[in-house]
């Protein structure tokens, strides 16, 4: 387990580099940062500064070095609407973000397996089909348009939840729903797929012909040997839910790094967007081995591989 | 069909009347089992022979309740101890199955959930059935992977399947389907899928446990062997029918059907050096045709006019013993084992 967990690791850094050198390089090759950072009535005293000042005197390998030096510090410069270090506005939002994206992987956890195994269980009958053509049908919804129904629906129309902002938990459903969306169709629909697949194995004819009950030989026998491609494709979309709470969150006005990274491209707060583009992609990373991890946790298999 | 007697000195554990199986499909439907009786007493060893498909595994798996019930149906009485365990519900048979009836699979490779322990699989029954708490669990379970001859308990009992060879995982199913004392033991051809020198020991491990146990086996096997070495009583099917039963020297060494004479005879001897093999000709008929008369005339050397029109009952052929045949044209008492060269 622990040499698994080495090995695994091992690439991380070379994750972080790679991301690192992706985010300079967009830095650099949306302009020259003087035009970004000053306006046009600026004296060359003030240009010198900040070329002084951001290294832009210096060869780009070098600049590149000053960079990772600044970001190994967590120093990604200062906030041109806040004035306050770019991380810290990033780091203030995070919790947010973090907290939407967790209700809505647990939606869309529970919501999908039990969707996926009830319609296994009852396939081709009646629960089946709704399942499965509901499924589809939010394979197919644009997240902004289900998003934009929800509110219309149970907002305005019934007036159970509030349209937008944060506070109590009312306030989380329809965004984490909204966001749960992305991942609940694949999940039933894998699920389904896996759920009657295992069924047919060798070994779940062993567990009924033990005679333990029904439930257990389906949360003990199939249902962990299903979770393998659910894992696997939660790891390749975990970059699409990052990119769909930006979009959640700019729709519901949620606080989270998303909306900020949104607003701050509006007002040209280059250090905010770069701080929030590393720690997103920081996350992905460590949510991917996260993946790896409990995919190795899962099955023996994979641990000894 | 006999009238059940209750109270009576019977030592039939198991008494299977008019057991038919039907496989449900898109493309219809198809009679694997035809109406099959059979008593299996107790302590005793019944092996069910046939060639591939002739609704052998179907009729043990029906036995189980393990038919996937979507897609087949069974008819037909299977009396344990007297009642009829055909009518139980999912919920009843689990009370039956891996207690009083045990399997075991013919493919040892696939049959153990690859993501947990030997020992979680082991204990998952006797946790269920005795309902013995964790160390009383595990102290059987040790005493079970002893029992089928495994080295080294404690540690097979963390390992996975796929640390284990064939053979291994064979012995854990033969430990797993004993975990309970079940009264009934099924082998679904347990020996197929393994080495020829561990399919000896196999069955040379279930004979000790049968004999130390007293339990009543069923097994069900194409390999003549296997049969004259462990099982006291045999019955041959053909297409989804018994058409011949016996004890298994009478069987064996007097074989009465010609489909089991013809089985007999393709056994290799390694006196006749040189010889051609000997095999039936033909191939076991599809379950969705239907043949007019016996099932087996097609294929048989005996064949009269009858045959094409009427197909044979189970009858009893000497009267003094229970050995029953379903043929018209029965091979004579003696006659030599032999087919036509056609």
């Amino acid at each position: 387990m622990l040499g698994y967990l080495w090995r695994r690791l091992r690439y991380l850094p070379v994750s972080l580099l790679l991301v690192l050198f992706m985010t300079f390089s967009v830095l650099r090759l949306t302009g020259n940062p003087i035009d970004i950072y000053l306006d046009m009535n600026r004296t060359p005293e003030q240009v010198e500064a900040l070329t002084q000042k951001l290294h832009l005197d210096r060869p780009l390998v070098v600049q590149f070095g000053i960079y990772l030096r600044d970001v190994v510090k967590g120093d990604f410069g200062e906030s041109l609407q806040f004035g306050v270090p770019a991380l810290e506005v990033v780091l203030d939002r995070l919790g947010n973000t973090l907290q939407l994206v967790g209700v809505a992987l647990g939606l869309a956890v529970v919501l999908g397996i039990a969707g996926g195994a009830v319609a296994a269980l009852r396939r081709d009958r009646l629960a089946d089909v709704v399942i499965s053509f509901l499924a589809v049908l939010g394979q197919s919804m644009p997240s902004f348009w289900l998003g934009i129904l929800l509110i219309q629906f149970f907002a305005l129309r019934l007036g159970w939840l509030p349209t937008s902002g944060q506070g109590g938990v009312a306030h989380i459903v329809l965004p984490a729903l909204t966001l749960a969306a992305y991942l609940i169709p694949n999940f039933i629909l894998i699920t389904r797929t896996g759920v009657i697949e295992t069924f047919n194995e060798q070994f779940v004819l062993t567990a009924r012909a033990k005679g333990i009950p029904s439930v257990r030989v389906l949360l003990v026998h199939v249902l962990p040997n299903t979770l393998n491609p659910i894992l696997s494709f939660l790891g390749l979309q975990l970059g699409k839910l990052i990119g769909g709470s930006i979009i959640t969150e700019s729709i519901f006005a949620w606080p989270g790094i998303g909306r900020l990274m949104v607003s701050s491209i509006f007002q040209r707060d280059i250090p905010v967007v770069i701080a929030a583009i590393c720690i997103m992609c920081i996350a992905i990373v460590l949510a991917n081995l996260l993946v790896d991890i409990a995919l190795s946790m899962l099955d023996p298999r994979i641990r000894e591989a | 069909m006999t009238t059940e007697q209750r109270g009576t000195t019977d030592d039939r554990l198991l008494s299977v009347r008019d057991l038919k199986v039907t496989f449900l499909s898109r493309h219809g439907s198809a009679l694997a089992v035809k109406g099959v009786d059979f008593d299996l007493a107790r302590g005793k060893v019944l092996a069910i022979v046939g060639e591939s498909g002739c609704g052998k595994s179907a009729t043990a798996m029906s036995l189980m309740h393990l038919l996937p019930r979507r897609s087949a149906r069974i008819e037909g009485r299977m009396l344990l101890r007297g009642s009829d365990i055909g009518a139980l519900s999912e919920a009843e048979m689990n009370d039956v199955r891996g207690k009083h009836m045990a399997i075991i699979f013919q493919e040892p490779m696939t049959s153990l959930n690859p993501l947990l322990t030997i020992g979680y699989q082991l204990g998952e029954p006797i946790r269920y059935h005795l309902g013995l708490d964790r160390a009383a669990t595990q102290r059987r379970a040790i005493e079970l992977i002893d029992l089928v001859g495994i080295p080294a308990a404690v540690q097979i009992m963390r390992s996975y399947p796929h640390q284990l060879s064939g053979g291994m995982r064979q012995r854990v199913m033969i430990a797993m389907a004993l975990s309970c004392d079940p009264d009934i033991l099924i082998a679904d051809e347990p020996t197929t899928a393994l080495d020829v020198t561990i399919q000896a020991q196999i069955i040379e491990l279930l004979r000790r446990i049968q004999r130390r146990t007293g339990m009543s086996v069923i097994i069900i096997t194409h390999d003549l062997g296997v049969v004259s070495e462990f099982a006291d009583e045999v019955i041959v099917m053909y297409a989804g029918r018994v058409v011949e039963s016996g004890s298994v020297y009478e069987v064996l060494e007097d074989p009465r059907h010609p489909y089991t004479n013809g089985l007999l005879a393709s056994i290799p001897d390694i006196d006749d050096e040189g010889e051609r093999l000997q095999t039936i000709p033909g191939n076991v008929p599809n379950p969705r045709t239907v043949t007019e008369g016996c099932w087996f005339h097609p294929r048989c050397v005996r064949k009269g006019e009858r045959c094409e029109r009427e197909v044979p009952t189970l009858a009893t052929v000497e009267a003094a013993s229970r050995r029953q045949v379903a043929c018209f044209h029965p091979v004579e008492h003696n006659e030599l084992r032999e087919l036509s060269d056609g």
